[in-house]
């Protein structure tokens, strides 16, 4: 692949970088990322994306634009208030980078669509916002066997993993089963300082550009911790669970279930 | 102003960690001695305190320089400073903690001890008049300093095979003494172009030798190429095995001039293609003054001081000031004070000179009476610098390992006995003495009119102090000249036979055109004369003065003379490690094959040699791995060590005694294997390899970026690179300026060669890169 003059512009900087060069580069433009939703964590990780020059973006949500997501959403503008938000970050993405293809997908994954969505991707990034899809998409990746990234915030404090099914552990190495219905509040409730998400989201970022280049340590089997008031980062290392229900020996999640039903945590839509 | 290269201060990090792992006893003294050497730290005799030598690059001073420095030595030393011949300035007593306090105070100041000593790049000198002389050609000073900087950059600079001098003078009258360093630079004028004449292999020292010259004429702007040509020659070719014969002038001679002009020429013609050596301009501040008169009113010492001291600048109403430092010896509140002169005078600028004296520089001719009635307040004795009273001598016996005689105090009384009967006198502005405590050359007596060194001889049984006495020595360009020996005389004779000798020549000296004439002519005959009634020294019961040095009380010994540390370098750390070593293997034979003790001598033979390659591990899994690497992987070393690690982490308290014993076998063959490879090493420190460079034959790609700039160019042409095999040929055409100053560094850094840099024109370059 011959990099275009405007390329070779606007890529210079990564370009420069030993690990990176004009076929780190090409690399990135024939990446196929999938991000699920188009949010807090969402927006940090598709504008970091697009900006590298990944070369298709597929973002999922079935969410509009609303006032109070802009204080975190920074992929928003108040322009696009009541826009479908995957229509909103495709304007903005497709702005920042002329060179790559946005595909929006207005709509929640479920059991029934998310298989099919994610088969197109190499890598996907979960920006969600509740357990749910977090089950969700943690099983249908390690069914799938598609590397996922993992992140999430509350309040002030945010964690990431990077799971390559069957080689690392996933998020149910960790987190078994989801917690009791009504125990953990949603981020809606929970409260958010925008810079946390925009700090999880950018780390998570950093990994997809890692496993697309190929270079470094990811965060596959350690988790990462962030405190916003301590400003601290620590690792802990994950093992795989030989008793994971969806990744260990003898699995008892075989095929995707709809969460939503024994966990009932979303009190309402949007 | 110089500038300290960010090189430079980021190599401070790496004194400070060998200081603290000598300390605490991670390294032994002699690897310690290797490093701290070469950063202008000796010991001072007995071992207990240190001198620090801080290059002052062709000896240009600010005052806030000069004032750091005398804060440094207050701080950290025992407030005692030395200026030397090659116009540095040592601090004396420094504690060795304190060494690196030192080098971190002065860092801020753009001062700096690296190369000060060892076998390094030293402070490049110029005249101390350069930029003020009516005379000169033009001015050097920007040459001289931003030539340092260029040197400093390389770490090629801090690992030659001993000491490499350079000089700048101005004019043919050459004040720097371009035929007496290994480099010697002349400014001179060709069809309106300024250039240098080049002169090489000179130097002083045990076995002096004039110069010879290598080029009628380099333009300016090459004077970095022609250094470093000459540099690299030297460091790919000087013998480092042989500590007598390392210096550049028995380099030159072993293979005869004429083909080491040779070699120059064609190394030269090789940078010129491959390297872009281009010396930062350095501008420096022309003063505007009041073209006032010199005030001339005053009393006798005032007019004296007039006539002995001061110098009209060629810049009009200003006047340089030449303070004689006797001895080259200065105190911190006497430094401090000069330094301070600056605030009733400001605008002036300080210099140390050949002659361990300082010139106040840009000094308004409107001030030279005030400032002598400041100068008088800081000392009574600056008069007459230049004259037989400025007697040039090195510190001696006092503090250097290497000194035989207490040479400062025998200058004392030689000064004195010059005060007393021969101002004004015509030997007294026509000649002058210069002095050494030891056959060595820091006194710079091989070039006196009239000079002394110091030995020792054995009369009576017992030792005395003498001085071997010479005449006729000039420092003066093509004129150069060394001193031709006379005979000997012991030390205690010394005054009252220049007494002597100095009436006699009172008299003769006028019958001839010049001083020269003189030396050349009667002076030799009339010391060989004179000689004869001073050398007798009376037995011991007769008169013990002549069995004590001058300034001591006690009988004249040698204790506490030791090796000289100068040369401190490579081969010395490569041989305390395998001596240490061999120690280890021997207590592990006696032991029963104790395990600390094999994986030390395992580990010591590995680091040994990597030295050489310019490594200097930190860590047991560092040495092996690197030792690998350089040594096995490239063929060098036998291939059946490529386990050394491993072996080495195998061995522990919990292995039976068989174990054991196959271990120590081990460490033994392995011990021999290295020190094999140190036998089999050349003096250039290279080792026979059985690798071959792969030909080239394809054509090669030519990349345009004539208009591309920084940092797309680079990008461009990495992009290219990344698509090329190994080895395979790369041209590319680069503007002058950033994109050459950049490019070529970053695919250096990359790995890649450059193979040729040639200038196209006057804005562009092509650039012959080889992908790594």
């Amino acid at each position: 692949m011959t990099l275009r003059d405007d390329q070779i512009e606007r890529y210079s900087r990564q370009i420069m970088l030993p690990h990176v060069g004009g076929k780190g580069q090409a690399k990135l433009l024939d990446g196929k990322v999938l991000i699920i939703g188009a949010g807090g964590l969402g927006s940090p990780i598709s504008l970091y994306l697009a900006a590298a020059g990944v070369g298709k973006i597929g973002i999922v949500d079935s969410d509009k634009v609303e006032l109070n997501n802009l204080q975190r959403q920074i992929v928003h503008s108040t322009a696009n208030v009541g826009k479908a938000k995957v229509e909103s970050a495709k304007e903005r993405l497709t702005g920042l980078n002329t060179d790559i293809e946005v595909v929006s997908y207005n709509t929640r994954v479920s059991s029934g669509n998310i298989l099919d969505i994610i088969k197109e991707y190499d890598i996907v990034v979960d920006g969600s916002d509740n357990f749910p899809t977090r089950y969700l998409m943690n099983d249908a990746c390690v069914l799938s066997k598609k590397p996922l990234s993992h992140g999430g915030i509350f309040r002030f404090d945010g964690q990431a993993m990077t799971i390559l099914p069957g080689e690392s552990a996933c998020y149910r190495c960790l987190f078994p089963e989801p917690p009791p219905p009504g125990l953990v509040p949603s981020c809606q409730e929970g409260g958010i300082l925008g810079a946390v998400a925009g700090v999880i989201g950018v780390i998570q970022a950093n990994e997809v550009l890692k496993y697309i280049l190929g270079i470094g340590d990811l965060l596959a089997g350690r988790l990462l911790v962030f405190n916003a008031l301590e400003s601290s980062f620590r690792t802990v290392k994950v093992r795989k669970n030989p008793k994971c229900p969806v990744c260990g020996e003898n699995p008892t999640v075989t095929k995707l279930i709809d969460y939503q039903e024994f966990c009932s945590l979303r009190k309402k839509k949007g | 102003m110089f500038q300290l290269p960010g090189e430079v201060k980021k190599d401070i990090e790496k004194y400070k960690r060998s200081l603290e792992e000598f300390k605490s006893k991670k390294i032994s003294s002699a690897r310690f001695k290797g490093i701290r050497v070469p950063w202008g730290i000796y010991s001072h005799r007995g071992g207990k305190v240190f001198m620090s030598r801080i290059r002052i690059p062709a000896g240009l001073l600010l005052p806030s320089q000069l004032r750091a420095l005398a804060e440094a030595a207050g701080k950290f030393a025992k407030s005692r400073l030395h200026l030397t011949t090659r116009q540095d300035i040592q601090l004396h007593d420094v504690k060795l903690e304190e060494t690196i306090n030192v080098i971190e105070y002065l860092k801020q100041y753009n001062l700096c001890p690296r190369g000060g000593g060892g076998n390094t790049v030293r402070n490049v000198i110029a005249c101390h008049l350069s930029g003020i002389c009516a005379d000169e050609a033009f001015d050097v000073r920007d040459s001289a300093l931003a030539l340092t900087e260029y040197l400093l950059r390389q770490d090629t600079s801090f690992n030659l095979p001993r000491k490499f001098k350079i000089s700048f003078s101005g004019c043919g009258k050459d004040c720097a003494g371009a035929l007496l360093n290994d480099v010697g630079f002349v400014a001179r004028k060709k069809d309106e172009k300024v250039g240098y004449k080049v002169f090489a292999a000179g130097g002083m020292g045990a076995d002096s030798r004039v110069g010879k010259l290598l080029s009628e004429f380099i333009p300016k702007e090459d004077a970095g190429y022609c250094a470093a040509a000459v540099k690299s020659i030297y460091y790919k070719k000087g013998n480092r095995r042989d500590k007598h014969h390392n210096r550049l002038r028995f380099l030159a001679e072993e293979m005869g001039f004429a083909k080491f002009k040779e070699l120059y020429e064609n190394e030269f013609k090789e940078l010129k293609e491959s390297e872009h050596i281009r010396l930062r301009k350095i501008n420096f501040i022309e003063k505007k003054g009041k073209d006032a008169c010199l005030p001339l009113e005053g009393d006798k010492e005032y007019k004296e001081f007039l006539k002995s001291n001061v110098r009209p600048q060629k810049q009009k109403g200003f006047s340089s000031v030449e303070i004689r430092i006797p001895r080259g010896d200065i105190n911190t509140e006497d430094l401090s004070a000069v330094a301070d002169l600056e605030r009733d005078f400001p605008g002036i600028e300080f210099r140390t000179t050949q002659r361990q004296n300082f010139l106040i520089v840009w000094v308004g001719n409107q001030d030279v009476r005030e400032l002598f009635l400041r100068l008088k307040k800081i000392w009574n004795n600056f008069l007459y610098p230049d004259t037989l009273l400025d007697v040039v001598v090195c510190k001696g016996a006092l503090t250097c390992n290497l000194g035989l005689c207490n040479s400062p105090a025998l200058a004392e009384a030689i000064e004195g006995m010059v005060r007393d009967k021969f101002i004004g006198k015509e030997v007294f502005t026509g000649l002058e003495i210069k002095l050494n405590g030891c056959p060595n050359s820091c006194g710079q007596q091989p070039v006196g009119k009239l000079s002394f060194f110091g030995l020792v001889k054995r009369v009576d049984g017992r030792a005395v102090p003498f001085y071997k006495f010479f005449v006729g020595g000039r420092k003066e360009g093509e004129s150069t000249r060394l001193a031709k020996e006379v005979g000997i005389l012991p030390a205690r004779n010394v005054p009252d036979f220049l007494h002597a000798f100095l009436d006699k020549a009172e008299v003769s000296i006028r019958k001839y055109k010049d001083v020269y004439a003189f030396l050349e002519k009667e002076a030799g005959e009339i010391a060989t004369k004179l000689l004869e009634g001073y050398s007798y020294v009376p037995s011991y019961s007769e008169n013990k003065d002549f069995y004590i040095d001058w300034g001591k009380t006690e009988e004249f010994s040698l204790a506490g003379l030791g090796p000289g540390e100068c040369g401190a370098g490579v081969l010395d750390m490569i041989q305390a490690d395998l001596t240490e070593g061999k120690l280890a293997l021997q207590d592990a034979g006696t032991t029963g094959y104790r395990p600390e003790s094999i994986k030390k001598a395992l580990f010591l033979s590995a680091r040994s040699l990597l030295i050489v390659k310019g490594e200097d591990p930190k860590t047991e899994k560092e040495a092996f791995s690197k030792f690998k690497e350089k040594f096995i992987k490239s063929g060098v070393a036998d291939d059946t060590f490529s386990d050394v690690y491993e072996v080495f982490s195998g061995i522990n308290d919990k292995l039976g005694e068989k174990g054991r014993k196959e271990k120590f076998d081990y460490a033994k063959r392995f011990f021999e294997e290295v020190e094999r490879l140190y036998k089999s090493m050349d003096s250039s420190l290279n080792f026979p390899s059985t690798h071959t460079p792969k030909k080239e034959s394809k054509e090669n790609k030519l990349l345009d970026l004539k208009g591309t700039p920084c940092p797309i160019n680079y990008v461009k042409t990495k992009l290219v690179l990344e698509n090329l095999d190994s080895g395979d040929i790369l041209e590319v055409i680069l503007d002058e300026g950033e994109p050459m100053d950049n490019v070529p560094k970053s695919l250096k850094a990359d790995g890649h060669r450059i193979l040729k840099i040639e200038k196209l024109d006057d804005t562009h370059f092509k650039v012959v890169v080889k992908k790594k």
